[in-house]
């Protein structure tokens, strides 16, 4: 099913409100941050610069009125979970900024920002179906209690695979940039084959694009702001809802596999949820090159960013760029899913 | 620039999303048919519908743990005498 005029014009308007709010408002909020003394290290560089910290609040806000124009326009309730998602989520992340959350605190919190999606569920069933289309082989039945049980799972595996993958400039903001893109791709192909689909199921994904686009600009080496857990904690649960929304659930799991990769092998190095200020060793150490290398500490812990860095010393804008290139490959294997599962 | 680790890594993602799509076919081809939906049926049929499940999940974790340590371990093993 194609989308209308007016389908069309809540695309436009997605994509189009973040940016300009995010370009409009973004330098000034960096000057506002350094002036007031905001900053953290940026260790990774020689001298340790400091960076204005956090973005998530202006993130948050961008998204907030990118789904605020797609509510305007198709008047529904998906951008209005979206954004209480969001918003809760990047709540949780301030606190964290400001105060710190402990590491099994931080994802059992996360595990509330299910809620909105399982209560608004029951106000309107036609929100999200509560089953898995797998590629291939169909979907599951319908079972309410324990789709909501997988939600409130994902909800923290979702941001604190996203938080956990956030340590360079760039790597976040573009990493959720080529996720939510394959998103957008998963939920056209999904809308494309679907007799009456809601095309403000693709509106309400494409302020987080937009976000993490116009961010990208702002974070991307040498960073001039850092997200903050304010900001990754919302990038990945507002990516789980819209996952969840989209009915693409699958094909979002597909995309974020270097994430997921990437925290399972840190849980299981370090034996647990362990906040990453309070870890025995850095997985990673600056050279006198200049370069980052892998720590070879016996207490260090497994991350994606020391695998790609074992025997190989890269620097930081090499290694995100590394980094962006298994996004993509896993982008490319998460289209790929949807159009096995879709498009078959 | 040296590409070699880049290339294990997405070995490691496409065997991470070869077991997804791979466990999804057992899931939807031996796991459902296994008994009537967990809500409607009996327990014992429920508990091992939940059991298999479960097991797939293991199955990935274990993958995954066994393409890290062998990741790893030839990426630190000297491969010439230099």
């Amino acid at each position: 099913m194609l989308p209308s005029a007016s389908d069309l014009m809540g695309i436009v308007l997605a994509f189009a409100v973040p940016c300009i709010v995010l370009v409009t408002v973004m330098p000034r909020y960096i000057s506002f941050l350094r002036a007031k003394g905001s900053v953290a290290s940026d260790v990774h560089k020689p001298g340790a610069p400091k960076v204005a910290t956090p973005a998530g609040p202006m993130l948050v806000l961008a998204l907030v009125l990118g789904e605020a124009a797609v509510y305007l326009v198709h008047e529904s309730t998906i951008p209005v979970v979206v954004v209480e998602v969001a918003v809760f989520a990047g709540a949780i992340g301030l606190y964290d900024d400001l105060k710190g959350l402990g590491g099994i605190v931080k994802p059992a919190l996360m595990a509330l920002v299910a809620v909105p999606l399982i209560v608004e569920q029951q106000a309107n069933q036609s929100l999200y179906t509560a089953q898995l289309y797998f590629p291939f082989f169909g979907s599951t039945g319908t079972h309410f209690i324990i789709f909501a049980i997988l939600i409130i799972a994902a909800m923290p595996v979702a941001s604190n695979a996203f938080n956990m993958l956030d340590s360079f400039n760039g790597e976040i903001s573009g990493f959720t940039l080529i996720a939510s893109a394959s998103l957008i791709i998963g939920i056209v192909m999904r809308g494309y084959v679907t007799a009456g689909f809601n095309w403000d199921r693709l509106a309400a994904t494409l302020p987080l694009a937009a976000v993490a686009l116009c961010f990208y600009f702002y974070n991307r080496y040498p960073a001039r702001i850092f997200d903050g857990d304010s900001g990754s904690l919302m990038f990945g649960a507002t990516f789980a809802t819209l996952a969840i929304l989209g009915g693409v659930e699958i094909a979002a799991l597909v995309a974020v596999i270097p994430a997921v990769i990437n925290s399972y092998y840190i849980i299981l190095s370090v034996r647990g949820f362990v906040e990453h200020k309070k870890m025995g060793a850095r997985p990673t150490y600056l050279g006198e090159d200049g370069k980052l290398h892998a720590s070879d500490q016996p207490g260090a812990p497994t991350t994606l960013v020391r695998m790609i860095l074992l025997g190989e010393p890269r620097s930081e804008k090499e290694l995100v760029n590394f980094i962006l290139v298994l996004a993509l490959f896993a982008g490319v294997l998460s289209v790929l899913t949807s159009a096995i599962t879709w498009l078959r | 620039m040296k590409t070699r680790n880049i290339y294990g890594l997405m070995v490691i993602v496409s065997v991470a999303w070869l077991l997804i799509v791979a466990e999804s076919y057992f899931f939807v081809a031996v796991i459902r048919p296994e008994g009537p939906n967990l809500h409607g049926g009996p327990i014992p049929s429920t508990v091992l519908k939940l059991m298999l499940t479960a097991g797939l999940g293991l199955l990935w974790v274990g993958v995954m743990f066994a393409l890290d340590t062998f990741y790893t371990r030839s990426r630190l093993t000297p491969t010439s005498a230099s």
